[in-house]
């Protein structure tokens, strides 16, 4: 469904060209879970952003094909690109407490996505408030009555993880990116986040794309994993390839 | 039975009006051992941490201790960011070990070889310096007062997993060459079973469980440890 | 190593500053002395041997401006050194240390903020009389609670930073940490103060010669020419418009001095994430 070719970003510090991600190549299929592995500066978090269509920013330059579904995310207009965030991409940052608004309750943030659809989807008040307590459910939220009139302090790091990713999958997109979803928090939160993310792919048959620096994380959700190095694919392959015969020396390195 | 180089007894601290802190807290650390202090966000880690090296004064208990060095967490925070390398290892020795501050150029030779960095960071800012080579300053820095026992809040927490290797490698190899006691502090189960001896888990302030490294790794007899190293997604 | 970066508005700061201060300094090689009266040249417009014209007694104005223009900046200079010194002394104890020290002291600062500098200095002036000793006291005094509050914040921003309790840890002396750890990673926000601080007493002398409380005549300053020139309008407008245009100008070059992102570029993390 997705397909990374060639990808190349590059921005400009004091003028002079850095190359922030190079010569990337990677798909995703239906359905599947990919993970993306790498420290900090490999640029897993620019390709990230690239595919999400989050990267508009003027000293930046990117070339090659990021395609999703037949639409060339790279080179659409910015009226399209919106038109795919939310709808087909949903978006869940690294930290649940910054990529919160505080003063919004945790409910208006899960629906904001459908709010500023609403007219082409002809929700009332009354479904917006439905679909927005369903989806809280199905991420685990089981309180989300309760959650969904409260204000982000009032919820813990794994709850307002959970709307974050309620929010993304209001519109039911067909591909979830996370951007190290559970780096901010604990171990035991981070498992049951991780358990959400995979029944949920068991159930709707959502794609996602798994951004972390943590190769145990990625082993224990995705099918397939790219491993980065400074802007570039160290190596690709399925999980239990990758995990039993590293090829590369980097890779056995990121292995605690 | 070797020497203690730090011992705490019943250490009570709770933060003005709540409950959070750290209750009744006993534990030891012998000369040459690494022994790490093992708890998720909001434990009191960092609270018995600071309770030992007197950042905050206990309500009750007893904490003996020899002479302490302490690494912070964050590399970024805890180097002067106006000041270069040079200046602040110097000012150091001029506070931290005033009697040797005559041949202060020899101990800074020599505690940049013990960190395994060459000279050349002496003339530099700490923001030009990567992640490691800071961390690797303020173990030097905490090195520099000659201390008994070493206090490490997350010292590799905010590092790259290749980084982390070295740093902890480099710790490793401290605590062996110099005999030098070391108290881990870390949410990082993998960080704490590759270096520590012996293990305290801490839990909402209190300790819950405490065993050689071994020991509790392959039988944990805690609901809690079980459910933790559970989740750790460890090979 | 340590860069400065400048950006566009600070480098066409730091040119009309520099032009300000060659303008003055060019007053020395004028012979025409600012005070010397002349009933030949009363009113006398704008010529190529007095470039900006003569006042109502016939003196050069472009000599007094240039003399009015370097009492207005010696005056301004050392009101801000004495507002600096008090004001970041008073901000660094309020929020190095909190508690009881920084309840007392900030509430005497928030009932001197509230009043404006103007009018504060203007208190001060009634009181110890008129002259540019005592504007530059005042003004000086008038300053500190402005400093006072942005030192303030910064240190107690600082405080919490873990360098600050190492150096702690390591048992070096409070006012060192202060002033020697804690300082240079607030240069930014100080300079920016300064700036404001430099322009802000310019405009209040200027305000308070104007009102005939601040320098004493013959004695000239940018705000006693102004005061002088208001009078003749009409009938000698270049009276007011070229000090006005050398007061404006200055401002404005202090003012983008003071503007835009940081000196330093070096404190900024140059890796990227």
């Amino acid at each position: 469904m997705l397909t990374v070719k060639d990808l190349k970003i590059e921005f400009f510090d004091h003028d002079l060209p850095e190359v922030a991600v190079k010569d990337v190549d990677f798909t995703i299929k239906d359905g599947e879970i990919l993970g993306i592995v790498g420290e900090s500066g490999s640029g897993k978090s620019m390709t990230a952003m690239a595919i999400a269509g989050l990267l508009n920013r003027k000293d930046l330059t990117k070339s090659g094909m990021i395609d999703l579904d037949g639409t060339d995310i790279l080179n659409s207009p910015r009226s399209k690109i919106r038109e795919i965030q939310g709808n087909e991409i949903g978006f869940v940052f690294q930290d649940p407490l910054n990529s919160m608004n505080p003063v919004l309750k945790v409910g208006a943030q899960v629906e904001e996505a459908m709010r500023i659809r609403k007219k082409e989807l002809g929700f009332s008040k009354e479904d917006m408030k439905n679909r927005a307590l369903e989806v809280m459910k199905s991420v685990g939220l089981d309180d989300a009555e309760r959650i969904y009139e409260s204000y982000p302090h009032q919820i813990s790091g794994g709850q307002r993880q959970r709307a974050m990713i309620a929010a993304a999958l209001v519109l039911k997109p067909k591909l979830l990116i996370c951007d190290e979803p559970t780096t901010a928090l604990d171990v035991t939160v981070q498992k049951r986040i991780i358990d959400v993310l995979k029944e949920l792919n068991q159930k709707t048959g959502t794609s996602i794309l798994f951004i972390s620096h943590d190769l145990s994380v990625i082993k224990a959700l995705c099918d397939r994993v790219v491993v980065m190095k400074d802007g570039l694919v160290v190596e690709e392959g399925s999980v239990k390839e990758i995990f039993e015969n590293p090829t590369k020396e980097y890779t056995k390195q990121l292995i605690f | 039975m070797s020497e203690k180089v730090c011992e705490v007894k019943n250490l009570t601290y709770l933060y003005p009006k709540s409950d959070k802190g750290v209750k009744n807290v006993s534990l030891y650390v012998n000369k040459g051992s690494i022994v790490g202090l093992l708890g998720e966000s909001g434990c009191g880690k960092s609270t018995l941490a600071k309770c030992i090296s007197s950042q905050l004064i206990p309500q009750s208990g007893e904490i003996v201790c020899q002479k302490i060095g302490y690494i912070f967490q964050d590399n970024y925070a805890s180097l002067n960011p106006a000041k270069r390398v040079g200046w602040l290892l110097k000012e150091t020795i001029k506070y931290g070990n005033p009697e040797k501050f005559s041949e202060y150029e020899k101990r800074i030779k020599n505690i940049l070889e013990d960190v395994e960095l060459d000279e050349s960071v002496l003339e530099h800012y700490p923001s030009e310096l990567s992640g490691g080579q800071r961390q690797r300053i303020g173990i030097a820095m905490a090195l520099l007062s000659n201390p008994d026992i070493l206090i490490a809040d997350e010292p590799v927490s905010a590092l790259d997993v290749t980084v982390q290797k070295q740093v902890i490698k480099l710790i490793k190899k401290l605590n062996e060459r110099k005999n030098l006691a070391i108290l881990f502090i870390s949410h990082d189960i993998k960080v704490v079973r590759e270096i520590c001896n012996y293990i305290y888990i801490l839990k909402d302030g209190e300790l819950i469980e405490e065993g050689d490294s071994e020991d509790l790794f392959t039988n944990p007899s805690n609901e809690y440890t079980k459910n933790l190293l559970d989740s750790s997604y460890l090979e | 190593m340590k860069k400065i970066k400048l950006n566009n508005q600070k480098k066409a700061g730091i040119i009309i500053v520099v032009i300000m201060i060659a303008f003055v300094l060019l007053g020395f090689l004028n012979k025409n002395p600012f005070d010397l009266m002349n009933k030949d040249l009363i009113l006398k417009g704008p010529s190529f041997s007095h470039l900006f014209g003569c006042d109502e007694f016939g003196r050069d104005i472009l000599k007094r401006t240039q003399t009015g223009m370097g009492i207005s900046v010696a005056i301004s200079v050392f009101s801000v050194l004495i507002g600096t010194f008090f004001g970041t002394i008073i901000g660094a104890l309020c929020g190095y240390f909190g508690g009881i020290v920084d309840e007392i002291l900030s509430s005497i600062i928030d009932v001197l903020f509230a009043v404006p500098s103007l009018l504060l200095a203007l208190v001060f002036v009634s009181l110890f009389g008129s002259g540019y000793l005592q504007v530059t006291l005042a003004l000086g005094i008038a300053i500190i609670p402005s400093f006072a509050k942005m030192m303030r914040s910064e240190f107690k921003k600082q405080r919490e930073l873990e360098y600050v309790k190492m150096a702690k840890l390591l048992k070096i002396p409070t006012a060192r940490i202060l002033f020697v750890h804690i300082l240079p990673n607030v240069t930014e926000t100080f300079l920016n103060c300064v700036f404001i601080a430099f322009n802000n007493c310019i405009l209040a002398e200027a305000g308070l010669s104007f009102l005939g409380i601040g320098v004493q005549p013959p004695l000239a300053s940018i705000g006693t020419l102004l005061s002088d020139g208001g009078g003749y309008i009409r009938r000698a407008p270049y009276m007011v418009f070229f000090p006005a245009l050398t007061l404006i100008l200055l401002l404005f070059g202090i003012g983008l001095l003071s503007s835009g992102e940081s000196f330093h570029h070096a404190y900024s993390k140059r890796f990227k994430d």
